[in-house]
């Protein structure tokens, strides 16, 4: 459910102001990373315990906690990246005036967040276990299959979506105002 | 390495999760996308259909083909006692799988992060224009 919320909040946000709904993004986002660590899931039905745990709300507590430490080490991570990585940007003189405080914060930020995955057990476990990194591999192909095979039937869809029919030519009177319209923002003189 | 990649030979349900773990956890975001910019501008039936027979469709076919019990969370879905354990299992296997699918985003993500380090390093030491003319701009 929380990972629903947040995804629903990212494509929502992602719709830009001309549709109301947008405003609700950072709310609904917020409100499902919240689901994401503090309601607990049941456990899964092949899990040790499960029939007993089916009327307790969580019993394995240690399976909690590493998934609580994966993602809360995860996004603190990722949160002091993407602050760093900002503040370089805005501070370099790529893209305006070079502030070098900035550029300084910034890069302590991305050190802070190279020093917090390196301390995370996730990854140390993953590269012990080279098996894991050739499996997700395999789950990255089969990604970038699966979008391919989407952005295929999305394609499919609009060659099949009936085309609007040819509006008629603007007459004298709307032509005039389109004139108009453009003189008053840009500028200039009618001939 | 080889003795790895026997093993995904001798082991193939591993590669048919992994596929299914990839397909899933797409058609999963896109299926959610889909949902929430629904709008009179969009002609989503086709591609709702369609992630949700990507979504469904290996879970049902690993879920019936591999055996009960196993690490991965695989089990004979179909074999099941009634429709309450049927959606259980299913449930389960769907959260697993979306499970892996992430923690394998979240395996890549620091080689993501090492390349936009690097183009940190870049923006924060900018070398002088080579081009003239940019160099006449410069100054």
């Amino acid at each position: 459910m929380g990972l629903s919320l947040v995804l629903a909040a990212f494509s929502m946000g992602r719709m830009g102001p001309s549709f109301k709904r947008s405003r609700f993004g950072w709310p609904l986002g917020a409100l499902g990373l919240a689901l994401m660590v503090f309601l607990p899931e049941p456990l899964l039905a092949f899990e040790p315990g499960y029939a007993e745990c089916q009327r307790l709300y969580h019993c394995r507590w240690d399976l909690r906690d590493q998934y609580l430490d994966v993602l809360i080490g995860s996004l603190s991570w990722i949160v002091l990246a993407l602050l760093g990585s900002l503040m370089i940007i805005r501070g370099s003189s790529v893209y305006g005036r070079n502030r070098p405080r900035s550029v300084t914060a910034g890069w302590a930020l991305v050190i802070a967040a190279w020093f917090l995955m390196s301390r995370m057990w996730f990854y140390e476990f993953i590269i012990s276990e080279p098996f894991f990194i050739l499996l997700g591999l395999i789950v990255l192909a089969s990604m970038a299959a699966t979008i391919c095979l989407h952005v295929q039937v999305v394609r499919y869809t609009e060659r099949k979506t009936p085309r609007m029919p040819k509006i008629a030519p603007l007459d004298e009177r709307e032509s005039r105002m389109v004139t108009e319209m453009i003189r008053r923002n840009l500028g200039g003189e009618v001939e | 390495m080889i003795e790895m990649l026997s093993f995904l030979i001798e082991e193939p349900i591993n590669v048919a999760t992994c596929i299914g773990v990839g397909m899933v956890t797409v058609s999963f975001c896109f299926l959610i996308h889909l949902l929430a910019t629904f709008n009179e501008y969009h002609r989503p039936i086709i591609p709702i259909l369609a992630s949700i027979i990507f979504l469904l469709g290996p879970v049902l076919m690993l879920g019936v083909v591999a055996g009960q019990g196993q690490d991965t969370g695989s089990m004979y879905l179909f074999e099941l006692d009634n429709f309450k354990s049927f959606l259980d299992n299913f449930k389960s296997l769907l959260f697993l799988w979306l499970d892996f699918g992430f923690s394998t985003l979240f395996l890549f993500l620091p080689l993501l992060f090492a390349v936009g380090t690097l183009q940190m390093l870049r923006i924060t030491f900018p070398r002088p224009a080579e081009d003239p003319l940019l160099a006449s701009i410069d100054d």
